[in-house]
């Protein structure tokens, strides 16, 4: 008898939560248009009529009166995706957990469900790749971005699918015996280094300042076995460039390839520095973590066109490898600070380092929790670091 | 049986309670750091600008804080105690790291003139080295002398070299095909401890080049030094997050400590960590301008 009610039980709690899912979507489509919620792509739950899955109908600790925050919402059912993005090179928007950046939440026009098609919902972002150029690559001007690039993550760089040389390879195998390429000693490599995968204005999608032995097509002043490898292949030209780098925290890189190439392009580049990406792109592969915290920071520095407006690229006594002390550095800009504010320069010494006070003593420009980027709370703890009578 | 009987299921109640217990002390022993701060060093008068390294003299028991931005080395006493500063009469020019060489002469790293600096302190004589390799001009970085040899970081070729009495590269590490730049090494239980920054990887390799499967590291942002501990653990520094993480030898994270700031429990662009003679952990703080020691 006992077996049997459980039996019951069992079969009601079911049939009443089925019957409860099935309702769900009707009671909510009462309020809300259900035009909004359908499209020629449908989120599985929504298409379900599953609005519970994602949504408390009474009340939530987050927005929209969601039951989870930003990705783990979405990672609750997309359990691999959550291991997944989480592997090798993370594109920006899947590191910050912002998936409905791309994805609309509930249907959408494009297929995954994105806000607009491919080409548009990356160039909401990557606004400068959407201006028109002379000569494109057929893929990039049919807007097929993915056919290079991982949305969510990769192993590559850049979000490439594969190692850049090939795949540029695996299109265009034609070109190891192109006429542009002859007396290529070896295997076709370096692709990126020449030509931008993106446009160009020059033919071949080769970009536009070219570096002068390559212009003069000396590649014996670089290559070859009688001349140095590594970073020594540069700096044997490029001498003032030793000397800034002669200093104790610099971008001499150590490693098992020529430094200098991992941000400018050996033969030709987008601009006369020949840095291998614009702006402040060409940092980002390496100092992830702070492009990670300054676009999470709630107060931050307003952006700037590129890092070197602050930074000493090459090498710097500072820290932070600032171009100059925490003062000179702001005060470029910032014409009237440190003249009314709080004292700085060398006359005004910081008591817990012995060091001048500058704006970095209390600004974060890389984004902080805080009000104006300080670097605690001006209402509690940043004053009495040092006025600690207060 | 649990149901018919009350002391056995008292039991079952009693064991799940200890084993949680158990767990919880684990898990507790695992997350939490052994290391209490001891003291700081740090300069008389306008003390140290920008400290980058340390080196720890074990014979005489003493620190040797390489202050780069004040161009000068200051010692301090096995309590801490500030004992001088040497600036080789104003001639030391970015110092960067620094070991004592078995003749108690110092070798100095100094970035300025990209040479290895020999200062022979009792005939007051300097003797700058500029260090070739492969006909190539090596970058030095970091110092270490071990075994009374000494190696050195080039920065350039991404190598560590073991140099000669001579100063010359007697032998070379080179690092696995596609690694990335190298930010530290360490030479400790006879092998050579090297962080690759980029990768976010340690290798090591034995007395004769031998290497041993890398280390990959999680949980850190800018990793800067690596320290070996002789119980089992790797710590590694971490500049962006003023943070020391320890790491067991397959990189699982242990636990980790400090953080990013001006304060006593805080880094402020930290530049290297490294045990002293008495097993204390010393980490070289440079944006705060110190060293602070750190004893289990």
């Amino acid at each position: 008898m006992r077996r049997l009610f459980i039996i019951l039980l069992i079969f009601g709690l079911f049939t009443g939560l089925a019957c409860s899912v099935a309702l769900a979507s009707e009671v909510c489509y009462k309020c809300h248009d259900k035009k909004n919620f359908t499209g020629k792509f449908t989120h599985g739950p929504v298409s379900q009529g599953k609005c519970g899955d994602c949504h408390n109908p009474h009340v939530a600790k987050y927005p929209g009166l969601l039951q989870g925050e930003g990705a783990a919402l979405c990672y609750s059912c997309h359990k691999r995706a959550k291991t997944e993005f989480a592997k090798g090179v993370v594109h920006q928007p899947v590191r910050d957990g912002k998936c409905l950046g791309c994805h609309a939440p509930h249907a959408a026009g494009h297929d995954g469900l994105l806000r607009k098609n491919l080409a548009e919902t990356c160039f909401v972002c990557h606004q400068e790749m959407a201006k028109p150029q002379a000569v494109s690559h057929k893929p990039f001007a049919q807007g097929q971005c993915t056919v290079c690039h991982q949305p969510h993550q990769a192993k590559n760089d850049q979000l490439l699918k594969m190692e850049a040389d090939a795949l540029c390879l695996s299109c265009h195998q034609q070109a190891q015996g192109s006429a542009g390429h002859r007396g290529f000693p070896r295997k076709l490599s370096g692709c990126l280094s020449c030509h931008n995968p993106h446009g160009s204005s020059r033919k071949g999608l080769v970009r536009q300042h070219l570096h002068q032995p390559f212009a003069e097509k000396q590649c014996d002043s670089c290559h070859g076995a009688q001349h140095n490898t590594g970073s020594e292949a540069c700096l044997r030209c490029h001498a003032g460039m030793k000397t800034t780098m002669m200093a104790p925290h610099n971008h001499m890189f150590a490693g098992t390839e020529n430094g200098c190439i991992l941000c400018h392009s050996p033969h030709a580049g987008d601009d006369k520095k020949m840095l291998k990406t614009s702006g402040n792109k060409v940092c980002q592969p390496c100092h992830q973590d702070t492009f990670s915290r300054y676009a999470q920071s709630q107060h931050r520095h307003p952006p700037v066109s590129s890092c070197s407006e602050c930074h000493e690229v090459h090498g710097s006594d500072r820290l932070a490898m600032l171009r100059d002390d925490g003062n000179q550095v702001c005060s470029r800009c910032h014409l009237t600070q440190g003249k009314f504010s709080h004292p700085v320069g060398d006359k005004v010494i910081d008591q817990r380092t012995g060091q001048m006070m500058t704006c970095v003593t209390c600004h974060d420009p890389m984004g902080s929790p805080h009000r104006y980027h300080l670097v605690l709370s001006a209402k509690k703890e940043l004053c009495t670091q040092c006025h600690r009578s207060y | 049986m649990l149901r018919k009987n009350p002391r056995c299921r008292l039991g079952c109640l009693l064991f799940f309670g200890m084993f949680f217990s158990a767990s919880s002390l684990v898990w507790a022993a695992e997350m939490q750091s052994p290391w209490k701060f001891v003291f700081s060093l740090q300069g008389q008068g306008k003390g140290m600008a920008l400290p980058v390294a340390l080196y720890v003299d074990h014979e005489k028991e003493r620190y040797y804080v390489v202050d780069s931005t004040g161009n000068k080395l200051v010692s301090f006493g096995a309590d801490g105690k500030y004992l001088q500063e040497f600036t080789a009469e104003g001639n030391l020019k970015k110092p960067y790291d620094m070991v004592r060489l078995a003749d108690g002469s110092l070798l100095v790293v100094e970035k300025g003139r990209n040479s290895l600096t020999r200062v022979d302190l009792k005939n007051k004589k300097t003797v700058h080295t500029v260090v070739k390799h492969q006909g190539q001009e090596v970058f030095v970085d970091r110092l270490e002398i071990a075994g009374g040899k000494v190696y050195v970081l080039d920065r350039s070729s991404g190598r560590i070299l073991q140099l000669d009495e001579t100063l010359q590269p007697a032998k070379s590490y080179a690092m696995p095909a596609g690694a990335g730049w190298l930010a530290d090494f360490k030479v400790a239980e006879k092998k050579v401890w090297v962080l690759d920054q980029k990768k976010k990887q340690v290798y090591s390799y034995d007395e004769n080049g031998r290497p041993s499967p890398a280390i990959q590291l999680t949980g850190v942002d800018f990793p800067v030094s690596l320290a070996v501990d002789p119980t089992g653990l790797l710590y590694v520094l971490d500049r962006h997050r003023g943070a020391i993480v320890a790491f067991g030898r397959n990189g699982e994270v242990k636990y980790q400590f400090l953080t990013k700031g001006q304060g006593r429990d805080n880094l402020y662009f930290p530049q290297e960590i490294r045990f002293d003679h008495l097993g204390r952990l010393c980490v070289v703080d440079e944006g705060n301008s110190r060293v602070m020691v750190f004893k289990r």
